[in-house]
């Protein structure tokens, strides 16, 4: 049985080596979830490393789960930013984060203006699948629709942000490869 | 922006600053996890949620499915890390007892040699208390018009003499089958043919996947009638649909040596483990 002293030496040793490269990955362009939440999600990934430690868990690559594991506390919490409709505190900061993504992706300013302009829920699904790299499955799991719901959403999106494209004469370009 | 180039960096960063500010910020949540049983129960959730995320992943490795998911870095980097999945106390446990009814069983129109004697040591592993299993459920070959699945000539491979008619006592579970621990029910083919246990519905129309998921289950043993058939057709549903699945071939009853050879062989190439008991 692994004594608390053990414990703690083992969670800040693992910490020390993972705590920066963890940070990069949720503040970047998948996640990019406020510094508040990112040590939240980090600290909740680490107490669930000590639980499978306590429990005589053996893990072989902890790093690697440590990853898994903030992987699943970010999509929680990414859960909870979307369901935000009247925007508190850190989803402001994850709003205004939102629109250095759209620079980042070096999306036009027509077309930024257009994901802008759509309709709530195509907005986030065109988010998630094109600027977040989310897989369609994860969409829905983020989002809480059915994963046959993302698809149609996504083809209406896009003939939308196709026709606005038009309209201010530039043209949509087809992702390819 | 898609992390496709490479894998995720891992540097060794030591951050010796700040790192005692985290490290009391990580004690005080260990001492708040083992005081709120509501927080421990979340860690543990994610915990599990993790774990069947390890284990989907490597069936799909194992199946040489490299392509199943292009843009998660941190599970191609556990891909290549070999990582040994956790052990099983975190993981939710069920087994899903197939089709263990009188038409199936010795006296019945499609009896399977063995079946009474798989209800009798069901019965007696789950008469153990120390079965290990979190849910026990069970699925019904229960046909109302199944159309060509039911044949006055059948050819004992699509089509097959009347058998488990809703409402008849055939579809009952055989009467040695302990029914006390089954929590649902999941009845299949009503209308047409279905082997597997996941085309089935309990009695408020839940699949069987989705049950178990609301559950949290994340592994599950098939057991029953007949191994060649409808236990082969749920325990590889089972491993399509993520769960980590085994069939305990003592407790099954196979129709043919000849096809129930072959289940097993298809079983193990599609991620399910076979063992004897």
């Amino acid at each position: 049985m692994l004594s608390n002293e053990e414990l703690n030496r083992e969670i800040e040793s693992l910490a020390l080596e993972c705590w920066d490269a963890l940070r990069q990955y949720l503040r970047g362009s998948r996640f990019l979830l406020p510094a508040d939440i990112v040590d939240e999600v980090i600290n909740d990934s680490l107490l669930v490393v000590a639980h499978k430690r306590r429990r005589g868990h053996t893990l072989t690559n902890p790093k690697a789960y440590l990853f898994v594991v903030a992987r699943n506390a970010a999509v929680d919490r990414l859960k909870g930013l979307y369901a935000v409709e009247v925007p508190d505190s850190p989803a402001v900061e994850w709003m205004c984060g939102r629109t250095g993504m759209l620079a980042e992706a070096q999306v036009s300013l027509t077309l930024e203006l257009a994901i802008e302009r759509l309709p709530l829920r195509q907005r986030q699904v065109i988010e998630l699948r094109y600027l977040r790299d989310f897989s369609v499955a994860e969409t829905a799991e983020i989002l809480g629709i059915a994963e046959g719901t993302v698809g149609p959403t996504t083809t209406s999106a896009i003939r939308k942000l196709r026709q606005f494209l038009e309209e201010h004469g530039e043209t949509w370009k087809e992702e390819t490869g | 922006m898609s992390h496709e180039d490479g894998p995720l960096p891992l540097p060794n960063t030591p951050r010796a600053d700040g790192m005692e500010k985290i490290m009391a910020a990580f004690r005080s949540s260990l001492a708040r996890m083992d005081a709120d049983p509501a927080e421990a129960a979340r860690i543990r959730e994610l915990a599990g949620r993790s774990d069947a995320e390890i284990v989907q992943q490597r069936l799909r490795e194992e199946a040489g499915d490299v392509s199943a998911d292009p843009v998660r870095p941190e599970l191609r980097l556990l891909a290549r890390a070999d990582m040994a999945v956790p052990g099983g106390a975190d993981r939710v446990r069920a087994l899903i007892i197939v089709d263990v009814q009188n038409d199936f069983c010795e006296g019945g129109p499609l009896a399977v040699a063995g079946g009474a004697a798989v209800a009798r040591s069901i019965s007696t592993l789950l008469a153990s208390g120390g079965h290990g299993y979190d849910h026990v459920v069970a699925t019904k070959d229960y046909h109302i018009d199944p159309g060509s699945h039911f044949a006055a000539s059948p050819d004992y491979i699509r089509s097959w003499p009347a058998h488990c008619v809703a409402g008849t006592s055939g579809s009952d579970f055989h009467p040695d089958l302990a029914t006390g621990p089954i929590e649902a029910v999941f009845r299949k083919g009503a209308h047409a043919a279905a082997y597997s246990g996941f085309e089935g519905v309990a009695d408020d129309g839940t699949p069987l996947t989705d049950w178990l998921r609301a559950r949290g289950v994340d592994t599950v043993d098939v057991v029953g009638i007949a191994t060649d058939y409808c236990v082969r057709a749920t325990a590889a549903d089972a491993a399509a649909n993520g769960f980590s699945a085994r069939v305990l071939l003592g407790l099954t009853a196979g129709v043919a040596p000849g096809t129930t050879a072959e289940a097993i062989t298809a079983l193990r190439d599609t991620g399910v483990a076979v063992s004897p008991a």
